[in-house]
């Protein structure tokens, strides 16, 4: 699932923590990880400019906090918990500046992504898209995870700090909610 | 139909380039950010946080003398100096922000029941991101003056 292979991520780090190669180390972990991280956020915010705005914030504090980072931890998974606090984070401070409800943030979503020039694909997975939009938004984030990103549970685990067994529940329930809306015209 | 019919395809797009791009646009970000620390606007970093101090401590004092029967040399005090002075002393001070808020006896001021001191002293402290964002509006103010 990680873009990186174990050895990749050693390299890389490794020429992070030596200040001569310092930038072309940083420069490669952009190039290896921008993508699924890029989708990542893109999926939970909508907008193209939101994301990019949101992916720079990311990889902003992953530079001034490489040296925080421990080894013996996964490096996709600590880009990924960024994040996606970022995107979090981001959507609430949505809600509370306009003071709106959950169902009015994800309406202004949905009107985001009738409105974007970046999207295509059929009506169902048009569809599947406007039915996550439904959804709160940690339970939007697991359904990602697990069902479009393919990721295990015991990552999604280690990203959220929330246990197998809720993430599991989590995604049942999306899962259904999501179905049901399908079946409506 | 199933979830399982729907195509996973990934349906949304970027423009041109997006990816090609974003390095190098996101290494001048991560320039423009560095070379900010160094310049005259975030040094008024530590004289806002004295002056903010400053008027804690007006605050703090104000809620002392309500209630305090006993206030008048307080009051004497308070009406000998004037908050401008009281910054300047503090911006010629080596005292930092942290160790002027330590001196002040916070013994004192939370074992009041006035409401007024609930007011002026958070519950829970500003985390850094929060103060960072607020000095961040500010700076963007500090440029319009």
């Amino acid at each position: 699932m990680f873009a990186g292979t174990l050895h990749e991520e050693k390299e890389i780090l490794r020429r992070i923590k030596d200040p001569v190669s310092r930038e072309i180390g940083f420069n490669q972990l952009v190039v290896a990880y921008q993508q699924r991280l890029y989708w990542h956020i893109r999926k939970m915010v909508i907008d193209h400019n939101d994301t990019d705005d949101i992916l720079q914030e990311v990889f902003i504090k992953v530079w001034k906090n490489i040296d925080k980072f421990r080894e013996d931890s996964n490096l996709f998974t600590w880009l990924y918990k960024i994040a996606t606090n970022e995107c979090l984070n981001f959507l609430k401070r949505r809600k509370d500046k306009y003071k709106v409800s959950m169902e009015d943030a994800n309406k202004e979503l949905l009107s985001k992504f009738d409105n974007s020039p970046h999207i295509s694909g059929s009506a169902i997975q048009k569809k599947l898209q406007k039915a996550l939009l439904t959804l709160p938004d940690k339970q939007r984030l697991v359904f990602n995870m697990k069902y479009f990103e393919d990721m295990k549970y015991d990552d999604i685990s280690k990203i959220t700090e929330t246990s197998v067994g809720s993430l599991k529940a989590s995604y049942h329930i999306a899962v259904k909610k999501i179905e049901e809306y399908i079946k409506l015209d | 139909m199933k979830l399982e019919d729907i195509n996973k395809d990934n349906i949304f797009k970027v423009p041109d380039n997006y990816f090609e791009n974003f390095p190098e646009r996101l290494q001048k970000r991560i320039e423009e950010t560095e070379q900010q620390k160094k310049t005259p606007v975030i040094r008024l970093r530590p004289i806002i946080n004295i002056a903010a101090a400053a008027v804690i401590l007006m605050f703090v004092v104000y809620g002392i003398t309500q209630i305090n029967d006993n206030s008048t040399s307080v009051d004497q005090i308070l009406s000998e100096i004037s908050s401008e002075d009281l910054v300047n002393y503090l911006v010629e001070s080596d005292m930092s922000t942290d160790e002027f808020l330590e001196s002040l006896d916070m013994s004192v001021i939370a074992s009041t029941e006035d409401p007024i001191t609930d007011e002026f002293i958070p519950s829970d402290p500003l985390d850094e991101e929060t103060i960072d964002e607020l000095l961040d509006e500010y700076e963007i103010e500090m440029q319009y003056l």
